[in-house]
């Protein structure tokens, strides 16, 4: 086993070298962990088993800045959109498992083709979707929040529910109902005021929500 | 050894010594310690299906009786790993069918299970009790048939998190009438109904039935006549909570949970309805351990809900619960030892709720058993993380998600190294931790430094240089499993730490600096670390050999390279490097 200190890629410096670790005790240590037959590690005690010397001076053998282009040009591989909902997402960032994703864009989990279909198929048939998550605005603050009608049951359970949430940015008193306007934009983009649909006929057709204080 | 037990003695002691470790001790003492220990050894974990052979484990363990295996990278959770990559259990099966016929549990995590694996265990073992499939794929609801028909003696069959299949919800219904064993059943992860009729026969006749995670199928009205039949259980995953429900449905839905005074554990709560909630408000006192983190609910239920249960251990919820949430757990869940808060919208950059680091450093104030913590959030400061690492001392497992990569203290708009160093410094016994935000090498030379007990580091867009990972390779003396994605990191740290790496079980790097050529020679010098090159743009050789790889795992092993690679994976063993580039 040739595993002489200093062998290394051209790039390094072996001169430069500082005293190599002990690695003596970490293998030790690996031997007592291992669950594998200790004859096949036998030849191996010897340590030294660094394939390359570390410096601890500056990276001044190898071209850091040629580096980071290399590094950069990687990353930008992966800065592309998976499921197609945001534009500049990373792949695998942030780090959630797949299946809870999945259940974060209210959908069921992937690989299962026919079950995508027979849950759109409900929904044609006027069956309503698990989740209606809307955009809501309240003037005057600056978060947007999402939240999911179905949920709430009624405009005054709905309108209850943002002045609550809204209410701790913002130093204005929130406890009077009748002095907020609950208006919606629909699907197709025209903003009307909440109250006029019956509820669930509202539900399906927000496409957006504002709520503001009253003028009057 | 003239003074030495007889081998009955000593294997009867031995039979008191549970941990793989110890058992590992054991059998180093001496060749007849080595011999004794491997005839009795019941168990047997493998952390890495690739690090040994099947063949090998049952040659040295003649009589084993339970079998934990894992696959895939952790990361493959994150999608980072492509399909396809490997972790298939069949050899493994096969080994095992032929060699324990008396085997009794299999527990396979992050691995590829076919339908032939699952019948040939349905088959092979006579008094099979346990089946656990976390995070697996590649099976149907065939294959749990076959399971469900064959093992009369089936304890435990626990699906979580797995990709199933459907092919029919009927599956439940080949347990037979005679059938009455079941412990634990979790089927949370099933997209299709499964047949009630069936898991209400099921569930009736199982007396020792004490965990059910039922799937969002599942209604809030059926939920109850489950309940009734089974009012032992101690863990219940409620289906969807949110059917339209008849006010008698509901009173005697109340009435069912009611009668579960054994509760312990809910999740599930998927699609929950506010209003339905006060069904479970009886249970809360006895409640340990809470899975909210389906239930898309406002800060104002969740903080009711939590203020009840004064027992509680286990904490997952969505970031819906706001700092105001979480400084209502930290005021009444005073023996709370594990939080969890995911986020509701994880790839929206801009916050949809107020939870920020105060939340966080509530619970580090309040909870002073707290030890284990999972948290996303949109921002941090060093000084917060100061606090929580000077409240929480006992921390074990800090894994901290900032959900826009590199994003720095938000007040001094510093990098969070000396944050991040506080929370080493001070939880001595930290075995995992998670880093995100703006890091340099600095946070790193405190984890080589502090975190001497650390076994898993998970790096994300960090670190300036080679340095980081010197100082994290070199330093913590106790790490198992390193990965890093996007982070410039490359040869010179690898290169310098090579035996470092055989004291670990892998390393994974993506996107990182780490040249085909490092690989090359790492996988020619260490014949004892599998260097896997995994690279989607074609065969590495075709580019310069100072490219960096797009993906590496490196793991120890002593099966030498693997037989299933696809084609976009290449073992750098000695081979490889002869050959011309």
């Amino acid at each position: 086993m040739d595993l002489q200190l200093g062998l290394a890629l051209p790039i390094h410096d072996p001169a430069k070298a500082s005293e190599p670790k002990d690695h003596e005790g970490s293998y030790k240590k690996w031997v007592n962990n291992k669950r594998c037959h200790g004859e096949a590690f036998g030849e191996y005690s010897s340590g030294k088993l660094q394939l390359l010397a570390w410096s601890s001076g500056p990276n001044e053998d190898d071209d850091l800045s040629a580096k980071r282009s290399k590094f950069s040009c990687s990353m930008n591989r992966f800065r592309y959109s998976e499921g197609a909902d945001d534009d500049d997402q990373v792949l695998g960032w942030p780090p959630i498992k797949s299946w809870r994703k999945e259940f974060v864009h209210g959908q069921r989990p992937p690989h299962q083709d026919h079950y995508e279909n027979v849950h759109h198929a409900q929904k044609e048939n006027g069956e309503p979707d698990h989740n209606m998550f809307v955009k809501v605005k309240m003037e005057g603050v600056a978060i947007v929040r999402k939240i999911n009608l179905r949920t709430y049951r009624s405009y005054n359970s709905l309108k209850g529910a943002l002045i609550a949430m809204f209410s701790r940015y913002n130093r204005d008193d929130f406890k009077d109902h009748a002095s907020y306007t609950l208006t919606y934009q629909d699907k197709e983009g025209d903003w009307l005021l909440a109250g006029d649909l019956p509820w669930l006929n509202f539900v399906e057709s927000v496409h957006r929500l504002q709520i503001q204080r009253s003028r009057d | 050894m003239a003074y030495s037990f007889p081998e009955e003695v000593l294997e009867h002691v031995f039979s008191f010594i549970g941990s793989d470790r110890d058992r590992n001790a054991v059998s180093l003492v001496c060749k007849s310690w080595y011999e004794i220990e491997r005839w009795c050894r019941r168990r047997v974990f493998v952390g890495n299906c690739y690090a040994v052979s099947p063949a090998a484990v049952v040659r040295r363990f003649p009589d084993v009786r339970s079998v934990e295996l894992k696959g895939k990278p952790h990361f493959a959770d994150f999608n980072l790993v492509p399909e396809g990559w490997g972790g298939y259990v069949s050899p493994w099966i096969t080994t095992l069918a032929r060699a324990y016929p008396w085997l009794e549990e299999i527990r396979l995590k992050r691995m590829v299970v076919t339908d032939e694996s699952l019948e040939l265990i349905a088959r092979s073992f006579k008094n099979f009790k346990v089946l656990v499939l976390s995070s697996c794929e590649g099976f149907s609801t065939d294959g749990l048939a076959a399971v469900a028909a064959n093992c009369r003696n089936l304890r435990e069959l626990d699906l979580r998190e797995s990709e199933v299949e459907d092919m029919s919800g009927h599956w439940l219904s080949h347990f037979p009438d005679s059938y009455t064993s079941l412990v634990s059943l979790n089927i949370s992860c099933l997209g299709s109904e499964v047949s009630f009729s069936a898991l209400e026969r099921l569930v009736s006749r199982c007396p020792d039935l004490r965990s059910l995670r039922l799937n969002r199928t599942v209604p809030l009205d059926r939920l109850a006549n489950l309940l009734r039949r089974a009012p032992q259980l101690a863990e219940l995953g409620t289906g969807v909570y949110s059917a339209e429900l008849r006010s008698d449905d509901f009173s005697n839905l109340v009435g069912a949970l009611a009668g579960c005074r054994e509760l312990r554990s809910l999740s599930g709560f998927w699609d929950v309805v506010p209003a339905y909630l006060p069904a479970v408000y009886p249970l809360c006192s006895g409640l340990t351990s809470l899975n909210l983190s389906y239930a898309t609910i406002q800060s104002s239920e969740l903080t009711k809900l939590i203020s009840q249960c004064h027992s509680l251990q286990r904490l997952w919820v969505l970031d819906y619960i706001e700092d105001s949430g979480l400084e209502a757990l930290a005021a009444c869940c005073k023996d709370l030892r594990e939080l969890r808060v995911f986020p509701s919208e994880p790839f929206n950059r801009e916050g949809n709720v107020s939870l920020t680091e105060q939340g966080l450093v509530s619970v580090s104030e309040g909870c002073s058993k707290l030890q284990s913590v999972l948290y996303f959030c949109r921002q941090m400061s060093n000084a917060a993380l100061l606090t929580i690492a000077r409240n929480r001392p006992n921390m074990t497992r800090f894994r901290l998600c900032i959900i826009e990569p590199r994003c720095p203290d938000y007040i001094t708009h510093e990098p969070l190294d000396t944050g991040f160093g506080a929370i080493v410094q001070h939880c001595k016994d930290l075995q995992r931790l998670s880093l995100s935000g703006l890091l340099t090498d600095r946070v790193f030379e405190y984890i080589g430094t502090y975190a001497k007990k650390l076994e898993m580091l998970s790096v994300a867009f960090a670190g300036d240089s080679d340095l980081g990972l010197h100082h994290v390779l070199s330093g913590c003396d106790s790490l198992r499993k390193l990965e890093i994605r996007d982070c410039p990191f490359g040869d010179k740290a690898l290169l310098a730490n090579a035996a470092k790496l055989e004291t670990m079980r892998s390393l994974w790097m993506s996107s990182c600096s780490v040249s085909f050529g490092a690989c090359k020679l790492l996988g020619q010098k260490m014949p004892r670390l599998n260097v896997e090159v995994i690279d989607e743009r074609g065969h590495p050789d075709s580019r310069p050999e100072s490219c960096p790889v797009e993906k590496l795992y490196i793991y120890r092993t002593v099966a030498g390279p693997r037989f299933d690679m696809p084609d976009f994976v290449w073992t750098m063993d000695e081979d490889s490097a002869l050959r011309p580039s």
